[in-house]
């Protein structure tokens, strides 16, 4: 196949069947194939554009590139692969799923090096989508959609689409996809291949396991579960070697849903917001159980690594998805947070089936937590950056001090009809820098990359994807993490439009 | 009575079988057969237990009912065949798991959701808990009943 780096072309409907149909007929020929009409002609069709060509039968599960035409210069440093996790699936012939959370998984693989990239993304194979593939449609309502005729469950893992985020250890060499209600999925991480679910241990068999694990700078990875209604939070202590160090279980208040924590050098910090899940039968989803509750604190749990034992500290109310570093200073641990006054409408508008969403992440304001450990106090501070998500560190500080912040933003000129983000921030004490994409793009998660041969934070590299609704196709960028308003240093530009997507890791290669 | 046991290796289950379920029940006039198809099941390994319920009452931690059969009885389909003799005809549910690790219980993980293969009558399967009795539940009418317990492959 010669035509992997083949500029993009606006195909029509037409030509992509025939393409396809074509294809069929030779085994590899579909590789470096664009999905056809992933453009948007207007606004309010920018995010559902985005997961059109997933949906549809032309889509065969993979999608390959070879090196691909880059404009500008890749650091010759910065080497390794992007992966990357979402979404990407939401129609299954005659059937739906609307909340972006539920859709099949993608994992995308971004590989850089020698100056080159080139893609490989795969649809995850899970129980989840062999059930329903068999049945022609699909099964479970999952977090927020609703489907006809659900089927009950036996265990979480079989609604359990591995969605959200990835785990990498041992150097890459072990790859895990994430969702936070089941287990993690164990990936071939050179073809993607589902290996099955993982069992950390006979006790943990089956259990959530998070979808923002920590991994201290020697490797430690550090992961919970929770299973709203139940009150109860999972600790998971993996050393380097990938074997179950610790598990045990906490009893805590506001627990229903967590889905991420920080760490520090001694200590785990959770923020449990005050949303109730309560169980119905007749409930269509998830999301149709969870209640917020209204003026109920933010409470800030902290646990000693040494004894797992919980304490908690009240902030003001207000509700979380992501928290940034942790670190300590003194007895003083510090952490910043994207906090919403709650995060119910947030989550009620995050439908790909309606074109847009326009004021949920405005209401996003970064802010800074002390929590005096000793002194039994944590206090809050909002800071003037808001309309953000998404925060990234140096993976080499995890749990130490950090200076640099990488963050999305909501520009003020994004146009109202598109929901999501448009800018990238790097953020510096009080200084931030920015990037904006401008009309037309969305800007999916940027993350941290160091150099690998200079221990400074600002000689790393900030990269990630972005989706150019207009004309259907996805870009990664790489910044230099100390001049990030300076623009591109390099961008890699993908013939055909990824769906827009969650979380990613980086694995220097 | 007869025995509806095809297998020649449940045949000695037989009196456990008409033990639990029947003896119970036996002053009953009207009296059906019970006929219960599970699996496929997996490997020789453990036993399964497999509960009848004539009423929500305790459904379905509670069992009053039951029987423990060798997974090593499995036939070449790997499904196993048992007999809840001279029940009265009615209304009932059946649950069954595969004690595979032998602590006599279904196990669980620390969030105390199920890691051995278990299923209920009618193929039922709870949202957000377990299954209520109605949905597991099925007649037996006079004449008796067969009615599968489809196991999942693997641990749930």
């Amino acid at each position: 196949m010669t035509d992997d780096t083949r500029p993009a072309r606006e195909w029509s409907r037409r030509i992509w069947l025939q393409a396809m149909g074509l294809a069929g007929l030779g085994a590899g020929l579909s590789a470096g194939i664009a999905p056809a009409f992933a453009q948007a002609s207007e606004p309010g069709d920018a995010w559902a554009s985005a997961f059109r060509p997933f949906d549809g039968p032309a889509f065969q599960g993979e999608l390959r590139t070879g090196s691909l035409a880059i404009e500008g210069r890749l650091p010759a440093e910065l080497r390794g692969c992007l992966y990357r996790n979402g979404p990407a699936r939401f129609r299954l012939n005659d059937s739906r799923l609307s909340h972006w959370f539920d859709g099949d998984a993608m994992v995308q693989a971004i590989r850089l090096g020698a100056g080159q990239a080139s893609h490989h993304g795969r649809l995850l194979d899970t129980p989840k989508r062999r059930q329903e593939e068999a049945a022609g449609r699909f099964l479970y309502g999952g977090f927020g959609s609703t489907v006809s005729r659900p089927r009950g469950l036996r265990s979480p893992d079989e609604l359990n689409p591995a969605n959200i985020n990835l785990l990498a250890m041992a150097g890459g060499k072990r790859l895990y996809a994430l969702w936070e209600a089941g287990s993690a999925l164990d990936l071939d991480p050179d073809t993607l291949a589902s290996r099955g679910w993982k069992a950390w241990s006979p006790e943990t068999a089956g259990a959530p396991f998070s979808a923002h694990p920590r991994v201290d700078p020697d490797g430690t990875v550090w992961s919970f579960g929770y299973m709203p209604g139940t009150g109860k939070l999972l600790i998971y202590q993996i050393g380097a070697d990938g074997i179950l160090k610790r598990q045990a279980v906490r009893e805590l208040p506001q627990v229903d849903m967590v889905h991420d924590f920080a760490i520090t050098e001694r200590h785990l910090v959770f923020l449990l917001q005050p949303l109730v899940f309560a169980a119905r039968a007749d409930l269509r989803n998830l999301l149709d159980g969870m209640r917020w509750n209204p003026g109920a604190p933010l409470l800030a749990c902290v646990m000693s690594k040494a004894t797992l034992e919980p304490r908690l500290f009240e902030l003001p109310t207000g509700g979380v998805f992501h928290l940034g570093n942790a670190w300590e200073e003194g007895g003083t641990i510090r952490l910043g947070y994207a906090r919403a006054e709650s995060i119910m409408a947030l989550m009620q508008q995050l439908r790909v089936d309606t074109p847009a969403a326009p004021q949920a992440p405005g209401s996003s304001v970064w802010t800074e937590v002390s929590i005096d450990v000793a002194g039994g106090r944590a206090s809050q501070q909002m800071t003037d950056l808001s309309a953000i998500e998404f925060p990234r560190t140096d993976p080499r500080r995890t749990g130490l001090r950090h200076s640099l912040t990488v963050l999305l933003q909501r520009g003020p000129t994004m146009d109202p009809r598109v929901f999501g983000f448009d800018t990238v921030i790097v953020r510096e004490g009080e200084r931030s820098q920015r990037h904006a994409y401008g009309n037309g793009w969305i800007a999916e998660e940027h993350l941290y990359v160091p150099h690998p041969h200079d221990t400074r934070e600002g000689a790393g590299w900030v990269l990630g994807p972005a989706y150019h609704w207009p004309s259907g196709k996805t870009t990664l960028s790489v910044f230099q993490a100390d001049a990030l308003a300076q623009g591109p240093l390099a961008q890699v530009r993908l013939p055909y439009g990824l769906p827009l997507g969650l979380h990613g890791q980086f694995v220097p290669g | 009575m007869t025995s509806v046991l095809h297998r020649a290796g449940l045949r000695r289950l037989l009196p456990l079988a008409l033990m639990l379920g029947g003896a119970a029940l036996a002053a009953h006039a009207r009296a059906a057969d019970l006929t219960v198809r599970i699996g496929p099941v997996d490997t020789d390994e453990g036993t399964l237990f497999v509960a009848v319920f004539g009423s929500d009452a305790g459904f379905p931690g509670v069992v009053r009912h039951g029987l423990q059969i060798p997974a090593a009885l499995r036939g070449r389909d790997g499904t196993l065949r048992a007999v809840f003799a001279d029940l009265p005809p009615g209304r009932y549910a059946l649950t069954v798991f595969h004690d595979k690790d032998g602590n006599g219980k279904l196990t669980a993980n620390l969030m105390g959701q199920p890691t051995e293969p278990y299923a209920f009558s009618n193929d039922a399967r709870g949202a957000f808990g377990p299954p209520r009795f109605e949905d597991a539940a099925f007649d037996l009418p006079p004449n008796g009943a067969s009615v599968v317990l489809s196991m999942p492959r693997g641990n749930p």
